[in-house]
């Protein structure tokens, strides 16, 4: 084989890829770089054709190409720019070799063409990362802008959309590319705007544009664009920022401040209308009271027009005796703005004071104040008042006549029970005969027990009275007091006790549960003139905190005592006023009004409760509700029965009271019960005792002594002898409710009128303390 | 048999050329030519030719268009429309007017199919 | 066929270098076609032989701004230049169009160059080689090559000889059917090319009127 010359050295030299291709479309050359690169050797190239080599490249231009190349001469490029790869090539680095490959014919007697295969792998590259590069840093910006960015070329087509102007005006992503940008724009003001963009002037100011989108809706938009150019190529990018809200909110504002100048010229000529037609005092003032503006209904109450009152004060219009009461409004007015009432006397014009009543707010250094006049509702008023106490007073007197009335007619009747009874035993005595006197004397302590029941009842209804709340066997109660029940109510009526199983000791005063039944008892009796029945129940009962009658009692366990009538009923106009003080049906002469009322005031003052239930025609049950005592009642011994009293033992007891048949009382009574009596008529005359030697174990005052009263007497007894036990005996309640203080250690109360065995064991009691302490 | 046969292109070297290839075929057939679409239609209705064939690109009314008016006259006159631009839109329009597409310069392998199969059809429908 | 009076072309010529401009366009449509995915529209061609300067003047004016052009030059038994002309604003949709639509604007503008270089090769390739074909010849063809400018620039490229004040016009709008694409190919010839080619259409004609003879 002849030496390769310098140009066959040169085809395997050089850094592309040559082929020769016959006119058959054979292979004939195939250089070194090509080898290397396809990683197909000369040897297995040669004599086939390329498609035969490459079997995909039929699908691409080549064949075609080098065809033309063949026939008719033709040279053709095909890039790799729109072909990607045309042959399957890699560098010695392995990568994928990207090439442009370029065809032309061959000159010589058989037709014949080169194929020429060129590397740009570095010049893609370099042009991918730039690209890259500048894409990125562009992307991010142009991607991510809120606001709607287009390029377009001369032509006004838009070249570039990005996300948002996509969002802006409607169209998907890619559409918009293509289009002219008269699609969105199409008014005066973008024609004018394009033009100066292409001319290069700069756009000062944003433009404003209404845009169309594709809904066909407007939007506008604030445009900011320049000019720019790449290698000769003129582009325009534009900025559309949305202005819609802004806009909106302008178009709101512009019509805002039309209605608003409407709005505020109707509104001060009602304002007008307002201040010179109103009777109510309009008036504008310093806050020192110096007057600048009043209205006509102003004018006419301070009697001159409102340019004289310029400047005067309002003070000097304000009668003296108000005028703290204007200087303190007005010092309030001064320290903050919430609007202020307050009422004055104002001197007419006419001269005669009238009462206005202002309400006047602060604005800035000065106060509006509006004022009615009401002179005559204060009248009116006033008048009122004094008619209601004057009826008050009558509603009194009359109540204090019905009740010394019914009171004096009960205690008549119970003198009389007792001093008859006196009378017959005197004369039983007198003649020697002792039977039956027991009898008689019992019913004689009985009467006075009820006029003491009596008492302390008109007590505690003028609260004067303390409840004594012990616990109490309500069924032994009723039992105790049936046969009176009985006596009370005559042939006519019928008397049923319905004792409950069981039933729970309640928390309450004996005597005022007695007389509250007995009183229960007699209204009931009154109510059934032509006779019937009368039923007294006991039970007990738990109220829970749903109950709907439960809103005005704590809940709990109570006792319960219900008096049933069968009698004429009560309507619910009547019942709803049957607690009320005063409040009777009864003709006068008879009951006092004030049972019902003194029963509901002891029921509260029990903690517990009265219901009542009544039918026109049918009845009334009245029911008390009395707390549940936990624990065992207090059993009084059994009635009849009494134990023997506690006998003293030679105790000296010290006794000042000034009533002398009290005293007399009190003192033989003592001395029946083994003690010895020392008198005094007043405080004076017990000092002597007080101050002397002479033993006293106890000393019995009355707290209501002329002089000295009982405390005083306890201080200087106190005084001389530290220990002494003193006994109070009062009928002044109001003392027993000041218990707690009015007694020290040692000091104990009794109220009157009391039984005899009460004022025993209490003697007892105490002497007995005072021994054990010594 | 002899046919008569239209030929339309506005370039008379065109004309001359498919006349060329016709005459190597059907020496015996008849030739009547058109410049453009008005003349065509003039031409079919004085001439009453059996087939035709039309250049694609025309001034004024183009092949297909031509093909379409004709197609209303002679509902079954056998056509071919003649062009260089072998678009697939361009071949499909054709083929729905039920002509036959041939690739200019017309050759004569490509002819003389077409020729066959006109004159088969024109018996066809002759009967 | 629109032939406008002939310096030195009859109108048979000039018909038959029209029909040949013609068949080579739609060949080129064809491939340009699949190129570009979407139907090619083609005017009917208008020929026309004036003077450089009167080519740069109906080209600037149709008020189309700046042009692009893929530029290749033939030798053989003609030569000359062809020119695929675009407004500038043009070329970048033909771009977009043949690489698939999807790229985004900064990578259309890097591919322009080769993208449109490689269009412009197939469309002129197209037309060249098939008058070269029809006339019988072969002609040897440039790579393509693109170039900016004007009208003018573009008709007065450096390298052009004086003897070059003739061009052959040779003007095919073809336009991409729903894209906005339009475009016209150009030829330059000079004086002695052109003589040339009369010579070779003359032969045409020849070849092709033997059985004109008995056409109506």
């Amino acid at each position: 084989m002849p030496a390769p010359s310098d140009l066959e050295n040169a085809f395997d030299v050089v850094d592309i890829g040559l082929i020769v291709v016959d006119a058959e479309g054979l292979v004939q050359a195939w250089n070194v770089w090509l080898a290397q690169a396809s990683g197909i050797a000369r040897e297995r190239a040669v004599g086939r054709t390329l498609e035969d080599i490459f079997p995909k490249l039929a699908a691409s231009r080549m064949a075609g190409a080098v065809g033309q190349a063949l026939e008719t001469g033709t040279s053709s490029i095909l890039t790799q720019s729109l072909h990607g790869s045309i042959f399957p090539l890699r560098t010695r680095a392995g990568r994928e070799l990207l090439h442009n490959v370029s065809v032309r014919p061959l000159p010589g007697l058989t037709a014949r063409c080169l194929v020429q295969i060129n590397d740009v792998t570095v010049a893609v590259e370099r042009d991918r990362v730039l690209r890259e590069r500048q894409n990125a840093r562009y992307d991010a910006v142009v991607d991510s802008a809120p606001d709607a960015i287009l390029t377009l070329d001369t032509k006004g087509l838009i070249q570039m959309a990005n996300p948002a102007a996509a969002r802006q005006f409607g169209y998907p992503a890619g559409d918009l590319v293509g289009q002219p940008i008269t699609l969105l724009f199409q008014q005066e003001a973008w024609t004018e705007a394009w033009r100066d963009l292409l001319a290069g002037v700069r756009l000062d100011r944003p433009v404003d544009l209404e845009a169309r989108r594709r809904d066909g809706s407007s939007s506008y938009v604030e445009m900011s664009a320049s000019r720019w150019s790449s290698e000769s190529r003129v582009f325009v990018t534009a900025i559309l920022r949305d202005v819609n809200e802004r806009r909106a909110a302008e178009e709101a504002l512009l019509k805002l401040n039309q209605t608003l100048e409407r709005r505020v010229a109707e509104r001060t000529a009602d304002r007008d209308r307002i201040w010179r037609l109103s009777t109510d005092i309009m008036l504008v003032a310093r806050l020192d009271g110096e007057i600048l503006d009043t209205n006509p209904a102003g004018e006419h109450l301070l009697g001159r027009e409102a340019a004289r009152l310029y400047n005067r004060s309002l003070s000097h219009f304000v009668v003296p005796e108000d005028l703290d009461t204007l200087d303190a409004a007005l010092r309030e007015l001064a320290l903050d703005a919430a609007p202020r009432l307050f009422e004055v006397r104002m001197q007419h014009g006419n001269g005669s004071p009238r009462t206005v009543a202002w309400s006047a707010v602060a604005v800035g250094d000065l106060f509006q104040a509006v004022g009615r006049d009401v002179t005559g509702e204060r009248e009116a008023q006033a008048a009122l008042r004094q008619t209601e106490e004057a009826l008050r007073q009558s509603q009194k007197m009359e109540a204090i006549g019905h009740l010394t009335g019914g009171i004096a007619h009960d205690f008549n009747n119970l003198l009389t029970g007792i001093i008859g009874a006196i009378e017959i035993v005197r004369r039983r005595l007198a003649s020697g005969r002792h039977d039956d006197i027991e009898k008689f004397m019992a019913a004689a302590v009985a009467s006075a027990n009820r006029a003491a029941a009596l008492t302390h009842r008109l007590l505690a209804f003028a609260r004067r009275q303390p409840l004594d709340p012990q616990p109490l066997d309500v069924n032994g109660l009723v039992q105790s007091i049936e046969d009176m029940l009985r006596r009370t109510l005559g042939e006519q009526v019928r008397l049923k006790t319905v004792l409950g199983d069981g039933v729970w000791a309640a928390l309450t005063d004996p005597n005022q549960l007695e007389s509250a039944i007995l009183n229960l008892a007699i209204n009931g009796r009154d109510a059934m003139p032509d006779g019937g029945r009368l039923t007294i129940e006991t039970s007990n009962v738990t109220v829970s905190p749903n109950d709907g009658d439960a809103d005005d009692m704590e809940p709990g366990d109570y006792t319960v005592i219900s008096v049933t009538d069968t009698g004429t009923g009560m309507s619910p106009e009547t019942a709803a006023k049957v607690f009320e003080p005063f409040f009777t049906t009864k003709p006068i002469g008879q009951g006092t009004g004030l049972g019902l009322s003194m029963i509901y005031g002891f029921a509260k003052q029990s903690r517990g409760q009265v219901r009542l239930e009544s039918a026109l025609g049918e009845g009334t049950t009245i029911s008390l509700y009395l707390p549940r005592h936990r624990g065992d009642p207090w059993v009084e011994p059994e009635g009849g029965a009494r134990a023997k009293p506690p006998l003293g033992s030679g105790e000296t007891v010290l006794v000042v009271e000034d009533d002398p048949s009290v005293r007399l009382l009190i003192c033989e009574v003592l001395r029946d019960l083994g003690y010895s009596c020392l008198e005094a008529g007043d405080g004076q005359s017990a000092l002597p005792f007080i101050a002397s030697n002479i033993r006293i174990n106890m000393m019995i005052t009355d707290v209501g002594l002329p002089g000295l009263n009982g405390r005083q007497v306890a201080e200087i007894a106190r005084e001389h002898r530290p220990d002494l036990q003193v006994l109070f005996v009062t009928g002044y309640a109001e003392h027993a409710t000041d218990r707690g203080r009015f007694l020290g250690s040692g000091m104990q109360m009794i109220t009157k009128p009391f039984t005899l065995d009460a004022l025993a064991v209490k003697i007892r009691e105490m002497i007995v303390t005072a021994s054990l302490a010594k | 048999m002899s046919y008569k046969i239209l030929i339309v292109d506005d370039s008379k070297l065109a004309r001359m050329s498919i006349a060329k290839v016709l005459n190597g075929l059907r020496p015996d057939w008849i030739r009547v030519e058109a410049a453009n679409a008005e003349e065509a239609v003039a031409k079919v209705r004085a001439e009453r030719p059996d087939i035709a064939m039309l250049d694609y690109n025309m001034p004024g009314r183009d092949g297909l268009q031509l093909a379409a008016d004709l197609r209303a006259i002679e509902p079954h006159m056998p056509l071919a429309v003649v062009s260089a631009n072998i678009q697939d839109e361009i071949v499909a329009r054709t083929h729905d007017l039920g002509a036959a597409f041939l690739a200019k310069p017309v050759v004569a392998q490509a002819l003389s199919d077409f020729l066959t199969a006109a004159q088969a059809r024109l018996k066809a429908t002759a009967t | 066929m629109t032939v406008a009076p002939a310096i030195d072309l009859d109108d048979l010529e000039l018909d038959a270098l029209s029909e040949l401009v013609n068949i080579g366009v739609g060949r080129a449509a064809a491939s340009l076609r699949v190129m570009v995915g979407e139907e090619i529209l083609l005017s009917v061609p208008s020929v026309k032989v004036v003077s450089r300067v009167e080519a740069a003047g109906i080209i600037g004016g149709r008020d189309i701004g700046e042009l692009v052009a893929v530029h290749q030059s033939f030798d053989g038994d003609i030569s000359g230049r062809a020119l695929l002309i675009f407004p500038e604003t043009n070329s970048l949709e033909l771009v977009r169009a043949v690489t698939g639509g999807e790229l985004p604007l900064e990578d259309i503008i890097e591919l322009e160059q080769e993208a449109l270089a490689e269009t412009g090769n197939i469309i002129l390739n197209g037309c060249l080689a098939t008058i070269a074909n029809l006339l019988g010849r072969s002609l040897k063809m440039s790579l393509p090559e693109i170039v900016r400018g004007s009208g003018h620039d573009l008709f007065t490229l450096a390298g052009v000889s004086a003897a070059e004040d003739v061009a052959l016009f040779l003007y095919i709008d073809f336009a991409v059917k729903q894209r906005d694409i339009r475009g016209f190919i150009a030829m330059l010839m000079d004086q002695p090319a052109l003589v040339s080619l009369r010579r070779l259409l003359a032969d045409l004609i020849d070849r092709t009127g033997d059985v004109h003879a008995g056409a109506l």
